[in-house]
């Protein structure tokens, strides 16, 4: 079964793809920063700006990154319902109970975009870069904190290991799940507690297999005498190149510019 | 009279529409008959199973039909319930299905699905047990406890208990030894015998295809390259090799001594060709 898609990683070869995942991490955090001290439409604008300018870049199908917007939609409505009513201040019309403010829907509106631009941000994180590469630049980042003796790279091939090991299993459930329909298993009809008996044929197998799959994975990792992470080189080295510098320059320079606008000039 | 089994202009297509898209099958027909024994050939991650999984209905046809005695077996839920049961599917290393507390108990777990009686549940899974050689003993242990070979007999044993009218198996005998792959065709042929089952098994070894299929059915790219009797399949060893395939190791000896002027008929089994070899010395 080829259709297993780990994460939402669409590959590709765009300036977001190509970017190392250490600038995009970076870069991430400091949009998310600078979008959480925007103020004004001015300031808010320039993070919108900013948004489609990298979602032009990343050449991911729009109909994609709406479809991982699709998920938030009750929370943004939520949170837009809650501090359109619920924020006091001037009053712009009353129905029953419900007063709605100009105050209300001024922060009902930046809570929205607020929300949506990070999941969409976010988005474009995890469709340009592969979860190994995302967990290299992670490692890479969190380095420093071996200093105080946090095992940075032990969690990093845990995370590594973690991540290989969805597809594999994914795809043995699916064989598994297979086999058992085969034998007439049924698993889409029935109350809850008939349909949770029903996975038994499915995990059972699936966990003896998993545990066949962790020892022998242990068994050839001990062979190639590893050891943990000191002294270890890599086969790809994380290397910033031009494109990187682009990143680093394009959002330093917007979220300057947002926080500059939002703070200085109250827009 | 309708074939038991029909396949109808078959293509399937994994993750249309995505980066991942990729054609498994494309407009593959053909039809197995009652009782009869056909091999399907092809190399690895040509479409094999993807093939198999369409015949009880696991997978959905990207387009085409799978017909049980001329019936569609995806026009209602009901046929494709009954297609589970007519159509007995073992899989590739079957062994790791199993997960019941014990072997009889694992073996009872299609005949039960069908709804039988516990009697008659007991009474085909016993005769399964007994069919592919596992002891009284080996029924209560638990299926953990089983050596692989054992373990993929539990399983086979499995569907078998299930009596379906066309058994299908995908490469029954991988990473068995050879007294092992012997074993396991033994018990089928046994049990095709005694049951006048169809059986249709994957494999990529042109000897087993070649020893114990009445049809073959050669699978190249996703679809039917060639399908017929083994004599004629056989006939077309240069295409077979073309595609990569190459013939069983007797076609190649008869080929050679044909090419060094010696008049002899094609035989594709050990057997046959010893004959068919001695028959050409009596006739010098």
């Amino acid at each position: 079964m080829t259709n297993i898609t780990l994460g939402q990683y669409l590959p590709g070869t765009s300036p977001l793809h190509r970017m190392d995942p250490r600038t995009k991490l970076c870069s991430l955090f400091i949009f998310i920063i600078a979008l959480f001290m925007a103020k004004g439409p001015a300031s808010y604008g320039l993070c919108v700006l900013f948004t489609a300018f990298a979602a032009i870049l990343s050449q991911v199908k729009l109909k994609l990154i709406l479809r991982s917007l699709r998920a938030i939609i009750f929370i943004v409505l939520f949170t837009a319902a809650l501090n359109l009513l619920y924020t006091p201040g001037e009053e712009i019309f009353k129905v029953w109970i419900f007063t709605v403010t100009r105050e209300g829907a001024r922060i009902a509106c930046a809570m929205a975009v607020r929300i949506i631009l990070l999941v969409a941000q976010s988005s474009l994180l995890t469709f340009t870069t592969s979860p190994m590469s995302l967990t290299d630049g992670l490692e890479t980042l969190l380095s420093p904190l071996k200093k105080i003796k946090v095992p940075v790279h032990e969690f990093a091939m845990m995370m590594t290991i973690a991540l290989r090991f969805i597809p594999t299993l994914s795809d043995e459930t699916n064989k598994i799940t297979s086999a058992q329909k085969a034998r007439g298993a049924d698993l889409e009809s029935g109350g809850l507690i008939k349909r949770a008996k029903a996975l038994i044929p499915i995990l059972v197998p699936l966990f003896v297999s998993s545990f066949r799959r962790a020892d022998e994975l242990a068994t050839a990792m001990e062979c190639r005498l590893y050891r943990g992470g000191e002294g270890r080189t890599r086969l790809h080295e994380l290397k910033y190149g031009k494109v990187d510098a682009a990143g680093y320059a394009i959002t330093v320079i917007v979220s300057a510019g947002v926080i500059v606008l939002a703070r200085v000039f109250g827009l | 009279m309708t074939d038991l089994l029909t396949v109808e202009n078959l293509t399937h297509i994994y993750s249309p529409g995505t980066p991942f898209e990729k054609k498994a099958l494309s407009d593959v027909s053909f039809s197995i008959g009652e009782s009869e024994m056909t091999a399907v050939i092809g190399q690895t991650g040509r479409g094999k199973s993807t093939l198999i999984q369409h015949l009880n209905g696991i997978l959905k046809p990207t387009s085409g039909r799978v017909l049980i005695h001329g019936e569609d077996i995806r026009s209602d839920k009901r046929l494709l319930r009954a297609a589970r049961f007519a159509v007995g599917l073992v899989f590739q290393y079957p062994e790791y299905q199993l997960f019941e507390e014990t072997v009889l108990k694992d073996i009872s777990f299609g005949p039960k699905n069908m709804g039988l009686s516990n009697e008659e549940t007991e009474r085909r899974a016993l005769e399964a047990a007994q069919i592919v050689g596992l002891s009284e003993d080996d029924l209560s242990k638990s299926p953990f406890e089983l050596s692989g070979g054992q373990k993929r007999r539990v399983a086979i044993a499995g569907i078998l208990a299930m009596e379906p009218q066309l058994l299908v198996l995908d490469e029954p005998t991988a990473g068995l030894d050879p007294r092992g792959r012997e074993q396991i065709i033994g018990y089928i042929k046994n049990y095709r015998e005694k049951h006048r089952t169809s059986v249709i098994f994957v494999t990529h070894s042109m000897e087993d295809a070649a020893e114990n299929a009445q049809r073959l059915i050669v699978l190249h790219r996703g679809s039917i390259l060639m399908q017929g009797t083994p004599f004629e399949v056989f006939e077309r060893a240069e295409e077979l090799k073309s595609a990569g395939l190459g013939v069983p190791k007797v076609c190649e000896v008869i080929s050679e001594l044909r090419s060094r002027g010696i008049n002899l008929k094609t035989a594709f089994t050990p057997e046959a060709a010893a004959s068919v070899i001695k028959g050409a010395r009596a006739r010098d």
